[in-house]
């Protein structure tokens, strides 16, 4: 028999636990001539702000080993023009839509958090305290723990929808950031964003992308967002959506183990397209290969 | 799509030629267009290399040209006939060759000719209608590639290198200025000018298309993670002559070609 995939985060119930990370998989369309996107758990779009917002100049990426680093700065098309034009699409699908929002403001993210809760085909809301590529916003409220029960609190109230806090890992200990937000209200937390890194072009002597700094993804973070999933599994009772460097099933399960109940793939978009739907299917085979019914009982099963 | 290595020979210090074979790899495939490739299942080089078409052979198989610049590259640079790569595409939108197109003028500098052969073989195959003429500039002799490749299409070629080592000593923008004032007196309604290269030609290139009042398209280059139009990485400023301001559009998939007259070089 086949196993269940279905995993719940609070009341999101994911068909099963493998979601797009926000930022790497546009607003779904982009990746829809590549896979079938009834297959995957949940879609994280692209962040969204009450106003369209232009992004950082150029250079915003460079490659490091096993990862990179960018500074997109948060491009993207206002949340009235997702509603309007890239929700639709999404909506035929089978699937999970998770809205990333972000703002310069707490009335900001409250604004785009009350947008999104009237609009059809949403069902969950994305926090996003934890980008290190905006000057205002972003991790300014990631690092601060009064500002992140303030930011998910505002938000809670703001929407019916499911919350989840996507916290920062550039703190000292992400614990008490994310008994914070369980605190002000959020259903689940997603771990970790990106790390703060920079890298110098020797020749030129200038900093490899025009940001200065950057967030760094990929394979090179892995261990750290795993440490960190862990961490806040045992310390804190909200559900995890796990993330940072998961290229394959194996990583995936490796999250899932320390404490992830789903997980999301960001940077292993941009190298394989099909990375989402490979992850699902090498999930399911896991599963099988070690007799186990239901997802969820992996679940923070690391013997440590 | 996993294709396999036919030839991949260094033709001189660090340019290459490799052509790939993959059932439908080249089906579509437009001049301008690019391909996103992958060496080897290892996470470092993580991101796949962008290369644009420079040859479509046939339906199920493609050529590149590509200079060895880094590490993927040089992994590239490595495999021999017969080992796989993990290749995207085609992406991208490709150089618009309107009906309206009578007359191209194919400007390439160094390792710029990639796309622009292509292009070449389009117009002598597809569009004989139309003619094309090519300017190929380099540093040195050797840098000037594809002059036998442009004549074998019947298409005449121009040529200069900074260094006088093949005749004219300087600029191709120079030969390109030339050969149009010569033609003045034609109606350059038709023509249109293609270009890629490093970025002074491409200034210039797109200066004197200009002056003459002839449309450019030229080819952009940028840092790249996906090649589909998520990442927002590989952004250009562009004019947004709607609303009079400049934007930031993708390179990947609002390019590579644009309209050089909508490019704000400034910013490049």
């Amino acid at each position: 028999m086949k196993p269940s995939l279905e995993v719940k985060l609070g009341p999101l119930v994911l068909k099963n636990p493998v979601i797009t990370a926000s930022g790497t998989f546009g607003y779904g369309e982009e990746y829809s001539k590549y896979i079938d996107l009834n297959k995957l758990g949940g879609i994280t779009v692209k962040g969204l702000s009450l106003k369209p917002i232009q992004g950082n100049p150029p250079p915003r990426l460079c490659e490091t080993p096993s990862g990179m680093l960018n500074a997109i700065g948060l491009q993207n098309v206002g949340v009235d023009d997702f509603i309007e034009k890239k929700l639709p699409f999404l909506a035929q699908y089978d699937t999970k839509v998770i809205a990333n929002i972000f703002g310069n403001t707490i009335e900001e993210y409250e604004a785009v958090a009350a947008r999104l809760d009237k609009a059809t085909g949403v069902h969950a809301v994305e926090v996003n305290i934890s980008c290190p590529n905006v000057k205002k916003g972003g991790m300014a409220f990631g690092t601060d723990l009064d500002s992140t029960y303030d930011v998910i609190k505002a938000v809670r109230n703001a929407t019916s929808l499911p919350v989840i806090a996507k916290l920062s890992p550039n703190v000292t200990d992400v614990v008490p950031f994310a008994d914070r937000a369980a605190h002000a209200g959020a259903d689940a937390l997603s771990l970790i964003n990106t790390l703060l890194g920079m890298a110098i072009d020797i020749k030129s002597r200038k900093p490899k992308i025009a940001n200065i700094t950057g967030g760094l993804s990929g394979p090179a973070i892995r261990p750290v967002a795993v440490r960190i999933v862990w961490q806040v599994y045992r310390a804190v009772g909200l559900p995890i959506i796990g993330m940072g460097g998961i290229m394959n099933a194996s990583d995936a399960v490796e999250f899932m183990l320390a404490g992830a109940t789903a997980v999301a793939v960001g940077t292993a978009n941009f190298v394989n397209p099909t990375a989402s739907v490979e992850v699902v299917d090498g999930i399911e085979r896991y599963l099988i290969e070690n007799g186990i019914d239901h997802a969820p009982h992996i679940v923070g099963k690391v013997l440590a | 799509m996993i294709a396999q290595i036919k030839r991949n020979e260094e033709l001189f210090s660090g340019y290459f030629l490799v052509d790939i074979e993959a059932e439908g790899v080249g089906r579509g495939a437009m001049p301008g267009q690019f391909f996103m490739l992958k060496v080897g299942p290892s996470t470092d080089p993580l991101l796949r290399r962008p290369l644009s078409l420079h040859r479509k052979l046939t339906d199920n198989s493609v050529r590149f040209l590509y200079r060895q610049a880094g590490r993927g590259t040089s992994l590239l640079s490595r495999l021999i006939a017969g080992d796989e790569v993990d290749v995207l595409g085609p992406l991208g939108n490709g150089f618009p060759i309107p009906d309206s197109v009578s007359h191209a003028l194919i400007v390439g500098g160094g390792i710029g000719v990639a796309p622009l052969m292509g292009l070449g073989d389009y117009i002598a195959d597809e569009r004989k209608d139309a003619s094309a003429i090519a300017f190929i500039g380099g540093r040195g002799r050797e840098y000037v590639l594809g002059i036998e490749q442009f004549k074998e299409k019947g298409i005449e070629t121009f040529t200069a290198t900074e260094d006088g080592s093949l005749p004219k000593k300087g600029f191709i923008t120079q030969v390109l200025d030339e050969y149009i004032l010569e033609h003045k007196d034609k109606d350059t309604g038709g023509w249109a000018i293609y270009s890629c290269g490093p970025k002074p030609m491409l200034v210039s290139v797109a200066a004197l298309a200009k002056k003459h009042d002839i449309r450019n398209y030229t080819s952009m280059e940028s840092n790249m993670a996906c090649g589909v139009g998520a990442c927002m990485g590989c952004v250009i400023s562009v004019l947004d002559r709607e609303h009079g301001s400049v934007m930031y559009k993708k390179v990947c998939d609002d390019g590579p070609v644009f309209d050089a007259d909508d490019i704000v070089w400034s910013e490049i």
